[in-house]
């Protein structure tokens, strides 16, 4: 696996750099990085018969920080639809099956959802993974959803790219390094979306948006709500004590029982957030500074054995539409499906969240 | 009593006299004096008795009837409220669900049968809370219930709402709602929580009381037996002893007693024969067969409610999809989900029947469930397969699947299939029971008139000896 073999794949070399920072000078090194099994040690290869979530004793050992070299192969420029691409690569496979099977949520209003119950997914997740399958093909209808647990254990990303049940998952995960380096490590492209941790609640009795901060709501008794063992959780009992914390299985749960007055704030991402907020005109985001970033990113499956050309593509096509100012590049998307202008580009961060 | 109260005088009398000079003209052979005081009071022991005896059997009846009743009716009337709660509201929980999966307003039919489900569950509830009564547990249980039943009507109302939106919150919504409904089953150290737990422990207790009232109904009636026996010993210790005392061989009064006797003893017992003959069937054909049908109706509805969460859950609810297959862990043990569980109660069912209509009647509910699982699975298929509409037109049974086999129209049969075992198990429940309660007519009254009878033998038999001391 190596920076060279990505160029050779479309054949030419001296094509210009689509790259935002300097990713691409680290490309070969990020590759490596991103999906080693020598880091791993005694963890036994993908590959060898050990299926996915067949580790449940796997000691969890701290994760340790990562950069934007773990992200940060890109091609050098987006291979042409029609030229073959390199034989038994993963790209060659789903040109060769003649569409993307992309892993998607369906319950995250704005990011991925299916509106009118019709199997006819929507959202700013749903708009990258019709991107990929476009640059892929040179054409759009080239693509397939599938239903993807977020985070399940049993039939979550992991467990499906493993599977190779999907070539993608898009759906609002947070690019870690524990994600990137732990047990079930995946590939990740570059952010294609910053979030960031928010408070959402009940609007001012003048109609607009509260101001108050997590920090703010000490010794108010305020309950918040954030999703089981997430890192808001945790957040949240540092901040306000273990009491304040209430958590329930799906995000959404948290603006329902927002709704029955059950909880006083939602602690969680911004991206939720705005779904949430819209769907109920009563709530919004406090105008409070927010919390960690959490850049997603658009994971593919991790195998040492056989090279990913996938994440240096996805990278590409993410850098073509964060330039593109057309109706399919990134602004536009962004401001489609998310309902108002971007105030800045997604970044690769310094330091990837360490997650857990 | 009058004729005890015949019996009395003499003994009055006598005693009265109290050491007055014998009664000339005594038999000859009789060498002790009062003789006719001595006959007097074995006249009126044997008497008193009889007529003790009467009452001893007449009691030992009422027990085995109107005790058992008493305990059958309240416990009865509670665990078939109990089942019309619990299955009503099942039903709810399966309608409500499948409404969500409509697009839209939803259709007037499962709308209407949404509205029946909870009218009949609170009709049921307050039967039921008027039978309870001072029966703690079930005030407990009911309680517990009409609680939580508002607020499982408003969550689902709210999640309604929200769906016709579009607002995918809804689902949340419909999630709390039926969790709230399904809750969980009380274990060793915790209560039940949430609203079909409590209702299958209202079924749970009353059912025991039931049963201990069953058993109440099979009751041998000792006391009778005892009395009867040492009433006969007194019959035949008497009549030795006068035949041996006086010439005469028989006395037909003692005589006439001791056959009245032997009659209450031989009619009592066939009667409680057949009686226990019919409780037996009864329960054997009847409450067993609605009970293990009965359990099977929940969990198909049980299937069905996850069926559709699993479908509107769009990948959030999967692990409703677990509790319908059931679970293999990692060492191997097999936990059985809805499905399985559903198919063992059929089987049982099919093992209960005792003819033939009932065996043919659990058969087709096994078929249908077979038929509706196969649907289901094929019906996970066309979800995994990215085929999301043809899932849900199969669960729904419209479009492409509205004369075609779904999953839909197997569930439809069976509850069907189910309707019909249940009720014709609970018709040979009510002939047996019928039968039973019918065995025993008459024998309180034979009873009565027979004790009232060997006591007027008695009197009247030794009524003479005595006459001829004096």
């Amino acid at each position: 696996m190596s920076g060279r073999g990505m160029t050779t794949m479309n054949g030419r070399r001296n094509i210009r750099m689509r790259t935002w920072g300097a990713a691409a000078v680290v490309a070969a090194v990020a590759l490596t990085a991103a999906c080693s099994a020598s880091k791993g040690g005694a963890r036994p290869l993908a590959g060898q018969g050990i299926g996915p979530g067949a580790l449940p004793n796997a000691p969890k050992s701290s994760p340790t920080p990562c950069g934007p070299s773990a992200t940060a192969a890109t091609l050098n420029a987006l291979p042409d639809p029609n030229a073959p691409a390199t034989p038994g690569g993963t790209l060659d496979k789903i040109r060769k099956r003649g569409f993307l099977i992309a892993g998607i949520d369906l319950n995250t209003e704005l990011f991925g959802y299916d509106p009118q119950h019709n199997n006819n997914p929507q959202g700013f997740d749903v708009d990258m993974a019709k991107a990929v399958a476009r640059a892929i093909f040179g054409a759009d209808g080239h693509i397939q959803f599938r239903v993807v647990t977020l985070a399940d254990p049993k039939t979550g990303e992991y467990a499906q790219l493993h599977a190779g049940n999907i070539d993608l998952a898009v759906e609002t995960t947070t690019i870690t390094c524990a994600r990137m380096e732990g047990a079930e490590r995946m590939n990740f492209s570059n952010p294609y979306y910053t979030a960031q941790l928010k408070l959402l609640m009940p609007l001012r009795d003048d109609g607009s948006a509260q101001t108050t901060s997590l920090a703010q709501l000490k010794g108010t008794g305020t309950k918040v709500c954030a999703t089981l063992n997430s890192t808001p959780v945790d957040i949240i009992k540092n901040t306000l004590g273990a009491s304040a914390a209430v958590q329930v299985p799906n995000a959404l749960d948290c603006l329902a029982d927002l709704q029955q007055d059950q909880v006083g704030a939602i602690y969680t991402d911004d991206a939720l957030l705005r779904g949430m907020a819209s769907q109920d005109p009563h709530v919004a985001m406090t105008t409070a500074p927010g919390g960690q970033d959490q850049p997603y990113g658009i994971a593919t499956n991790c195998d040492p054995k056989s090279p990913n050309d996938l994440t240096p593509f996805v990278n590409a096509v993410l850098a073509n539409m964060i330039q593109d100012s057309g109706p399919n590049g990134w602004r536009s998307l962004f401001a489609k499906d998310l309902g108002s202008q971007p105030v800045s580009l997604p970044e690769i961060p310094t330091a990837y969240p360490l997650g857990s | 009593m009058t004729l005890a109260a015949t019996g009395h005088p003499p003994t009055q009398a006598a005693a009265a006299a109290g050491s007055a000079p014998a009664v000339p003209g005594e038999p000859a052979r009789s060498a002790r004096p009062r003789t006719d005081r001595r006959l007097a009071r074995i006249r009126v022991f044997l008497a008193v008795g009889a007529l003790l005896f009467g009452a001893v059997g007449i009691y030992g009846v009422q027990v085995r009837t109107d005790g058992a009743n008493d305990a059958k009716t309240h416990s009865g009337i509670l665990i078939e409220q109990a089942e019309q709660i619990y299955h009503s509201l099942s039903d709810a929980d399966a309608t409500s669900t499948t409404m969500y999966l409509h697009v839209g307003e939803a259709p007037a039919n499962l709308l209407q049968q949404y509205n029946t489900d909870l009218q009949n569950a609170q009709a049921a509830l307050l039967a039921a809370t008027k039978e309870a009564g001072g029966d703690a547990v079930a005030v407990k249980a009911l309680d517990q219930i009409a609680t939580q039943l508002p607020q499982y009507v408003k969550l689902n109302a709210t999640a309604a709402a929200n769906n016709l939106i579009g607002y995918p919150v809804g689902f949340r919504y419909l999630l709390q709602a039926s969790n709230l409904m399904q809750g969980t089953s009380a274990t060793a150290t915790a209560p039940p929580s949430g609203i079909l737990p409590w209702a299958q422990n209202l079924t749970d207790t009353e059912a025991k009381n039931l049963s201990a009232a069953e058993g109440t109904a099979k009751q041998f009636p000792v006391p009778m037996l005892v009395v009867g026996l040492l009433l006969l010993a007194a019959l035949t210790v008497v009549q030795v002893r006068e035949s041996r005392r006086t010439n005469r061989v028989f006395s037909p009064g003692l005589l006439a007693a001791t056959v009245a006797l032997v009659v209450a003893f031989a009619w009592t017992g066939v009667d409680i024969g057949v009686q226990n003959g019919h409780e037996d069937k009864a329960k054997s054909r009847g409450s067993d067969q609605v009970s293990v049908l009965a359990t099977a109706r929940i969990l198909s509805l049980q299937g069905r409610t996850e069926e559709m969460l699993t479908l509107v859950g769009r990948g959030t609810a999967d692990d409703q999809e677990t509790d319908y297959a059931g679970v293999t862990a990692a060492n191997g043990t097999y936990t059985p989900g809805t499905e399985a569980n559903l198919a063992t109660a059929l089987q049982q069912a099919e093992k209960l029947a005792t003819d033939d209509t009932g065996t043919k009647l659990a058969a087709a509910a096994l078929g249908d469930e077979a038929a509706w699982h196969t649907q289901h699975q094929t019906l996970r298929g066309f979800d995994a397969q990215n085929q999301y509409e043809k899932a849900v037109d199969s669960a729904l049974g419209q479009h492409d699947f509205a004369t075609a086999p779904s999953a839909a129209k197997s569930f439809d049969a069976l509850q069907t299939d189910l309707d019909h075992a249940i009720t014709y198990a609970e018709t040979s429940f009510g002939a047996e029971a019928k039968d039973g309660a019918g065995a025993v007519a008459g024998l309180e009254i034979g009873l009565g008139v027979l004790a009232l009878l060997m006591a007027a033998a008695v009197v009247r038999g030794l009524g003479r000896r005595i006459a001829e001391y004096q």
